[in-house]
């Protein structure tokens, strides 16, 4: 395998016009797994942003003679990774429209955890709660917590109103806290115990 | 005070009013408030937890490029370019001559083409879509010669490994006994010889879905690499295991891998892999285990190796080769 080597933009479009593979593979190893974690916070599957960023490199190949790069090749990279993220989110939530209405968390669902009283059983709790929203709630509420993009931008990039994106983020809240009704009593309970002592105390 | 506004507060999206408003109101309701905010820290996503695995993902982008063949220096170039035109424009000529041959000699024959190997060699094939088929002893394909086909389609008797070159407007779907594995673009094996009863499917790199014909889409299983897929023909049971065999290409590659196996294990993939039957004599031997790498060995050296190694000796017999302890 090629050694990272440090190359300029101009070096890796010019490489890449005589068929150089051992650059497009130091191009591939520099920056792969930063695409995928940037990926990952816009689809949130494994499997589906290792497939994108595979895509990615394999049409960049495909059409490396008419690349013509006028930014940074890692801005370009970047740039080029998020719409295709953004334009998978929203091929998903055109295909799950007629569900919209659907209320379709289950909330029968089997408890990884009958009595979570630690934060970090809580946590896993609430997790479980989110995958099983509804799709596109989950998609916009995941974007809303960890793609940095506000929830104006995520209304602008879905091509949705910013009304639904806050819907969608209030239905998420409640049916989370829903989820986790019968948890939060002996939570708060048990982790705020001292405060309830201090107050019984007076 | 709204759910939503509480989150958008924590993310700091909210204007300098709303905020204000917030802090009084978060002072009032403290629990509430407390909700929101776990589950505002919890949906934070982990990151680096799972470090993607970088060779696999090169290969899998290597296997769905076309690497053109290097260029040697530039007087050589422009001549031979000269020539490879006239040879494009001479084989254009003669494949439509037998294109435009071939369609009418079988306008209402059968579209399926057939390779076949032989009984003691492996054959690569390769399909007109840049597919490559290897096909193990005594195995045969067929495929569907349509260029203007929304999918592509083959036929397997026996075993094959697939290096599926990816083309998503086009799936493959890869038809043996009553399963069906359908492919974007991928390598896998398939096992389906009829005295195993089973069809067993090992991927090798990318993502297939595996499932018996004509069955709904909840039924099929979906495999990624180093995951195996089991359809057993007499109770129509279709399972997904981790691959435990590391020697499931061994026909294709003859390299042998065996990581603290058992001499029964060993005996086992060798006699499957060489077409014989390897017996042990002595029960203590069942004990004995082995870690090797064995590329492109003859039966006889890995036997002689083996016979080194544990201290044993071998010896061949009407019911094939037996191990004993060495005397």
């Amino acid at each position: 395998m090629p050694q990272y080597r440090k190359l300029t933009n101009i070096d890796f479009t010019h490489e890449l016009k005589k068929d150089n593979i051992e650059s497009f593979e130091v191009l591939f190893n520099t920056y792969y797994k930063e695409l995928y974690y940037f990926c990952l916070k816009y689809v949130f599957h494994k499997e589906v942003a290792e497939e994108l960023v595979q895509d990615l490199f394999i049409s960049i190949w495909e059409k490396r003679y008419n690349l013509n790069i006028q930014s940074s090749i890692k801005a370009y990279l970047f740039t080029s990774i998020k719409n295709r993220a953004i334009s998978y989110l929203r091929s998903k939530i055109a295909q799950n429209s007629h569900f919209e209405n659907h209320d379709i968390i289950k909330t029968d669902e089997p408890l990884t955890n009958p009595n979570p009283i630690e934060y970090e059983e809580l946590k896993e709790e609430i997790q479980n709660a989110i995958k099983l929203l509804p799709e596109q709630c989950r998609i916009v509420f995941h974007l809303s917590r960890n793609s940095g993009l506000t929830y104006k931008q995520i209304a602008n990039e879905l091509k949705v109103s910013p009304e639904t994106v806050k819907t969608h983020i209030s239905n998420a809240l409640k049916k989370i806290k829903k989820h986790l009704e019968k948890h939060w009593e002996i939570f708060f309970f048990i982790s705020f115990s001292p405060i309830l002592n201090f107050i019984a105390s007076y | 005070m709204t759910d939503e506004l509480l989150f958008l507060y924590l993310n700091k999206e909210v204007t300098n009013d709303e905020q204000v408003q917030i802090k009084k109101w978060i002072e009032k309701h403290p629990k509430d408030f407390e909700k929101i905010k776990l589950i505002w820290e919890a949906s934070k996503m982990e990151q680096k937890k799972d470090e993607p695995d970088l060779v696999r993902a090169w290969e899998n982008v290597k296997q769905n490029i076309t690497i053109p063949e290097k260029k040697k220096t530039s007087r050589t170039i422009r001549l031979s370019r000269r020539i490879l035109q006239y040879a494009a424009v001479a084989i254009l000529f003669i494949s439509i001559g037998i294109l435009g041959y071939y369609n009418l000699d079988n306008k209402n024959k059968d579209e399926w083409v057939a390779f076949t190997s032989s009984a003691n060699t492996t054959k690569e094939v390769k399909l007109p879509d840049g597919s490559i088929v290897t096909l193990n002893n005594n195995s045969k394909i067929f495929y569907k010669n349509i260029s203007n086909s929304d999918t592509r389609e083959i036929k397997l008797l026996g075993e094959a490994f697939f290096n599926i070159k990816r083309n998503p407007n086009k799936p493959c779907y890869i038809y043996s006994a009553n399963t069906v594995t359908q492919v974007l673009g991928t390598s896998f094996n398939v096992n389906a010889n009829d005295s195993l009863n089973h069809i067993i499917v090992t991927v090798n790199s990318g993502k297939v879905a595996f499932y018996e014909n004509k069955t709904s889409e909840e039924k099929k299983v979906y495999l990624t690499a180093g995951e195996v897929g089991l359809f057993t023909s007499k109770n129509k049971k279709l399972e997904k295991l981790n691959n435990e065999d590391s020697n499931y290409l061994a026909w294709k590659t003859n390299i042998l891998i065996f990581r603290n196996a058992s001499l029964p294990q060993l005996c086992k993939t060798l006699s499957k892999h060489f077409d014989t039957t390897i017996s042990i004599i002595h029960p203590q031997l069942k004990e004995k285990r082995i870690t090797a790498r064995y590329q492109g060995k003859s039966l006889d050296q890995i036997l002689n190796s083996l016979d080194a190694t544990l201290d044993i000796s071998h010896k061949f017999t009407d019911k094939g080769i037996e191990l004993q302890q060495k005397e």
